[in-house]
């Protein structure tokens, strides 16, 4: 029923591991209590893993697929 | 302040005069076409601002900042799911979208609906649920922009509303609107430039990121916690990974958006541009919003504009003003433009296709709009993002099934389309009404959800009558 292609299917692969790297760095480890915490640039660890280096992460991903996978020429 | 105002007018002015002068260069393709989808010759870094610009509204720049000040971090992390959204979008539809309009002329999202279900009643019943949120999300984007003049002008909200109104009215009127892409990524450029200025401003003032977060700490260590100490579950953040994620694909303007570009070469270049600018937006405005807490500020939807006003110089402030109202302009600029097309494109020339006066019934409908809109918000809502979000969620639960299903599955079922479309926003609005929870997620989750499964019985329903 449904027709997929590549673009599609690297669209929501690469999404989907945007979304672990985010979820793993906020919620999946356990970074203990606010007194605990380490700080990267002034920023609570989960926060800069997640959302700071969790950029870098997303641009790499993105910039890959739409480099290498996505379709070049117009219908 | 008012030096400070006098700049910002001035940067309106400026704005509105080479937008008239860009689209003076515009190819003469018909009013109907160059207004609606910009003649489809989008290039690819205005594309890029287009959809960084449009994403970043009122509720971003202004509302996202004030909840950050109120939740913490966990709410800075709950904006930055939008980081993959571009991608996402183009990625699953924007394409399909485009080559599909290209090979049936759609302009307007009501054009694609009907090329893939031929229903005039479904495109009717859609422009309505379509005017409805859209007024509701312009209303939004009024709001912040009362809030801001509210601050520097020292009036009542009221009076900020209707003088902000009435500014934006002119504003269009006067061809502001007409180059949209160009507005769009001159106002992009702006938000970036004024959010760097503001976030190295904070720094300055502020004695460095450790100084402020260890002072936030000692405030609220709640605020530091990804959940907010709690206040925000795991599964209520993660939603939005539906909210302003997946369920964006069900956004009428997104869709509207992909329509306009030129080519696929064009398309990948935006995406990745795209990406980094509103990332970079998205980053430091909600970033601030939580730095103000050390600044003392409160938590509501003044806290940019309040922040800019006791950080920047007066003539500093004016130009960073440019930054939350180019937020507002280019996203009022493209769902004006949606609302307009909905009324003028789905119902009227389609009730009575001989109308002349176009060009004037589509201002008077965009007064009338406004009108509307600024109705809806003469009592500021409490936090602007949640109002932002019912729009967004009500938009959302209206289209996702009927453009994820026409444009992926070889035949596309009116019935279902119709059923999803009515299931997806009235269950929607139930919930809402009855202010039932959907297992803690927003409740765009349940409109979507709704909406795949009204499309999935439609389908059924059609496969046993045939």
């Amino acid at each position: 029923m449904f027709k997929t292609n590549m673009e599609l299917m690297i669209t929501l692969l690469t999404y989907s591991l945007n979304f672990a790297w985010w979820f793993f760095f906020a919620f999946g480890v356990n970074w203990g209590e606010v007194e605990t915490y380490s700080y990267i640039w002034g920023l609570p660890e989960w926060f800069f893993y997640s959302c700071i280096a969790g950029f870098g992460f997303c641009i790499f991903t993105i910039g890959v697929s739409v480099v290498f996978f996505f379709e070049k020429e117009t219908q | 302040m008012s030096l400070t105002l006098c700049i910002l007018l001035l940067y309106l002015m400026s704005s509105a005069t080479l937008s008239m002068l860009f689209a003076r260069k515009q190819s003469n393709k018909g009013f109907l076409l160059n207004y609606f989808a910009g003649s489809r010759s989008v290039g690819g870094i205005m594309l890029a601002f287009t959809m960084a610009t449009t994403y970043t509204s009122a509720s971003s720049f202004l509302g996202g900042p004030a909840l950050a000040a109120h939740y913490g971090l966990s709410w800075v992390l709950l904006a930055c799911v939008q980081y993959s959204v571009i991608f996402l979008i183009m990625g699953v539809i924007g394409k399909k979208i485009a080559q599909s309009a290209r090979q049936t002329g759609a302009i307007s999202l009501g054009d694609f609906v009907y090329s893939k279900y031929k229903s005039h009643g479904l495109v009717v019943t859609l422009a309505l649920f379509q005017i409805l949120f859209f007024s509701i999300y312009i209303a939004v984007n009024l709001a912040g922009g009362a809030q801001v003049f509210k601050t520097f002008l020292n009036l009542d909200y009221v009076h900020s509303l209707l003088i902000f109104s009435l500014t934006i009215g002119i504003y269009a009127f006067f061809g502001g609107f007409k180059a949209i892409a160009f507005n769009n990524t001159l106002q992009g450029f702006v938000m970036v430039l004024g959010c760097f200025f503001l976030l190295v401003a904070l720094l300055n003032n502020g004695g460095g990121m450790s100084t402020i977060v260890q002072n936030i700490k000692t405030l609220n260590s709640n605020l530091l916690h990804p959940t907010s100490g709690g206040n925000l579950s795991q599964t209520f953040i993660s939603s939005f990974w539906i909210l302003v994620g997946l369920g964006l694909l069900g956004l009428p303007t997104t869709a509207a958006i992909a329509m306009g570009f030129k080519s696929n070469h064009e398309a990948n270049k935006s995406i990745i541009l795209g990406t980094i600018v509103l990332g970079l937006i998205t980053l430091i405005i909600h970033l601030i919003g939580f730095m103000g807490v050390s600044f003392g500020e409160k938590a509501n939807d003044g806290i940019i504009a309040s922040l800019a006003k006791n950080n920047f110089s007066p003539v500093l402030a004016g130009i960073f003003l440019g930054a939350p109202t180019g937020a507002i302009l280019s996203t009022v600029d493209t769902i004006l433009i949606g609302c307009s097309a909905a009324f003028i494109k789905d119902i009227l020339l389609r009730a009575r296709p001989q109308t002349k006066q176009i060009k004037f019934i589509t201002i008077a409908f965009n007064f009338f709009i406004f009108g509307v809109a600024s109705f809806i918000v003469l009592n500021p809502p409490s936090f602007l993002v949640w109002l932002n979000l019912f729009s967004i969620g009500g938009q959302e639960s209206a289209y996702f099934a009927l453009i994820i299903f026409g444009l992926w599955t070889k035949k596309p079922s009116t019935l279902g389309a119709y059923l999803s479309a009515i299931l997806g926003v009235g269950i929607y609005l139930l919930f809402y009404w009855k202010e039932w929870s959907f297992f803690g997620a927003h409740l765009s989750v349940v409109g979507i959800l709704s909406s795949i499964a009204g499309y999935a019985m439609g389908l059924g329903i059609e496969k046993l009558n045939s």
